[in-house]
């Protein structure tokens, strides 16, 4: 495992190994901004390997690993070592981290308050918060939201934001292009670019914030706007945490605080713009 | 037991206190419909989330056996029921076939019975951690 | 002679965390680990446990002592319907 590198996202510090040097330029680069180890809470190892020393360069193809595996899972093909390596990371940090109740959610910040962004891929969230990001909103996260078991906060967690297929273009065109990783075509989920976080995103990345709405975002969906009742919210979160069961009562009196003191909305939209504009008039109408 | 909130029947109108005499309604619900639902772990749903796992329909150590329709595994030839996959299928492709399309390469009935079995998947079988780790949205 | 209606109990006042949502009710049983959304009744039925134990009948009484039933139908057979969904959470045992 000769290639390697450090950096801290938040409160989780990660050290990702490497059999190949590509994916790790690709990190040196996209994460060059962002803190050393020092500070972080725990350190997380991610890994991305060849099952045998010479599928290093015969059909190399890239498992994913570190402290937490999964069994079953394919490898993929070395074009794709970018997305192996924020995948390897993001397992990590769904099936060890027990600091903070994890939401797969996206997340967004103003004045010290929070939107939470609630959805599974294709919802629209991680689109929604890449726009919202570089308007006149703090980027807290793309891919998990951290909420604090005692105090209710959000702790910002950074990491590259992960656009899909037709939101790629609208956001190529308002960003510098040394914020964009490479062009990944081919995987399950379509054509996948990284975006590093705006400047500001990065630099206050300890700065927690209060969560002041949930949103459940459906792309394409009906159009509108509809209040979701505490016990639906509840339900809907618990199945977007991984790790929810595994925190025991604390998780439970995280969540259900969470639900009780933040209103929760679902809403449809059919486009970005539209998306951008539902959320912008709905916090208006929340913060009068 | 301790209670966070829990309202008493006089409070569970309008969170306001009322005189003895006015007292909560309670909806007991029709016989034969459940009224409890438990939370079930939801595993890593991470980014370009669906892993590219595989599910082997049966697993390779039973790979002789026959799928029944209602997804146990039976001897080879058992009347009405099905031989194993000949390739394994993906995590995408089972999710699919979780929200209503057809595992491919399969008959309705074949389809059905391989899902059946795909459910009844446990821990330590082989393609449990994939199918866990496809979690459909409510 | 018919038998003896089973006597029904709560667990120990420890055991679980309740919180009111809405209509809904969320409960964490320390024991397992588990958590359960409860639709009314069941929620009315561990309170109505929580002092003492009772059949199925005993706690219609209480119920119906306390409040307006909303459903028409049998309540007793209801009650018993809805003591035995708990029972299979872990929420209540025979005594």
């Amino acid at each position: 495992m000769s290639h390697r590198h450090h950096f801290r996202v938040g409160p989780v510090g990660f050290r990702v190994a490497s059999d190949w040097a590509g994916p790790i330029a690709d990190l040196k680069r996209l994460y060059a901004d962002y803190p050393t180890l020092e500070g972080c809470a725990a350190t997380a190892t991610a890994r991305i390997e060849a099952a045998r020393p010479w599928r290093r360069w015969v059909r190399p193809a890239v498992h994913i690993g570190g402290d937490y595996t999964i069994p079953d899972a394919l490898p993929l093909p070395l074009s794709q070592g970018l997305l192996a390596a924020e995948m390897a990371m993001n397992l990590q940090v769904a099936l060890g981290w027990r600091q903070h109740l994890l939401l797969h959610a996206s997340a967004v910040e103003r004045d010290g308050r929070a939107i939470i962004m609630v959805g599974a891929s294709g919802s629209g969230k991680s689109t929604l918060a890449a726009m919202l990001g570089e308007g006149d909103w703090r980027l807290l996260g793309d891919e998990f939201a951290m909420l604090g078991l005692d105090d209710e906060q959000l702790s910002p967690f950074p990491r590259l934001i992960s656009l899909k297929n037709e939101s790629i273009a609208a956001m190529v065109a308002c960003v510098p292009p040394e914020r964009l990783g490479p062009i990944i075509t081919g995987t399950p989920k379509g054509i996948i670019r990284h975006l590093v976080p705006r400047a500001d995103a990065i630099a206050r990345m300890d700065e927690r914030a209060t969560p002041a709405l949930l949103l459940f975002p459906t792309f394409g969906g009906e159009a509108g706007l509809r209040p979701v009742p505490p016990s639906e919210a509840f339900m809907r979160l618990t199945d977007s945490s991984t790790n929810y069961v595994a925190l025991g009562e604390p998780g439970f009196a995280a969540l259900t605080r969470l639900v009780r003191d933040v209103p929760a909305v679902a809403i449809g939209y059919a486009s970005s713009d539209q998306g951008v504009a539902a959320v912008e008039a709905l916090w208006a109408e929340l913060e009068a | 037991m301790s209670d966070d909130s829990q309202p008493t029947p006089e409070e569970s109108q309008d969170g306001s206190s009322h005189n003895a005499a006015r007292r909560g309604v309670l909806m007991v619900g029709a016989a034969g419909v459940a009224a409890a639902v438990t939370v079930r772990p939801a595993f890593a749903q991470t980014a370009a989330s669906v892993f590219n796992c595989e599910i082997p329909v049966p697993e390779p150590v039973y790979g002789g056996q026959y799928i029944a329709l209602d997804g146990t595994l039976v001897p080879a030839g058992t009347q009405g029921a099905f031989p194993g996959a000949g390739r394994p299928f993906t995590g995408e492709e089972v999710r699919q076939a979780l929200q209503g399309r057809s595992l491919p390469g399969t008959t309705a009935e074949q389809g059905s019975a391989y899902m059946n079995y795909i459910r009844r998947l446990r821990a330590g079988q082989s393609g449990f951690t994939c199918y866990a780790s496809i979690q459909v949205p409510r | 002679m018919p038998a003896t209606p089973p006597l029904w109990l709560a667990p120990h006042a420890d055991r679980l965390s309740i919180f009111t949502l809405d209509t809904l009710t969320a409960v964490y049983d320390r024991a397992s680990g588990q958590t359960h959304i409860l639709a009314q009744p069941l929620p009315e039925i561990l309170a109505a446990l929580r002092d003492s134990g009772a059949n199925a009948q005993a706690i219609a009484d209480r119920l119906s002592a306390t409040f307006d039933i909303a459903d028409s139908g049998d309540l007793h057979a209801r009650i018993a319907e809805c003591l035995n969904e708990l029972a299979a959470l872990g929420l209540v045992e025979r005594a």
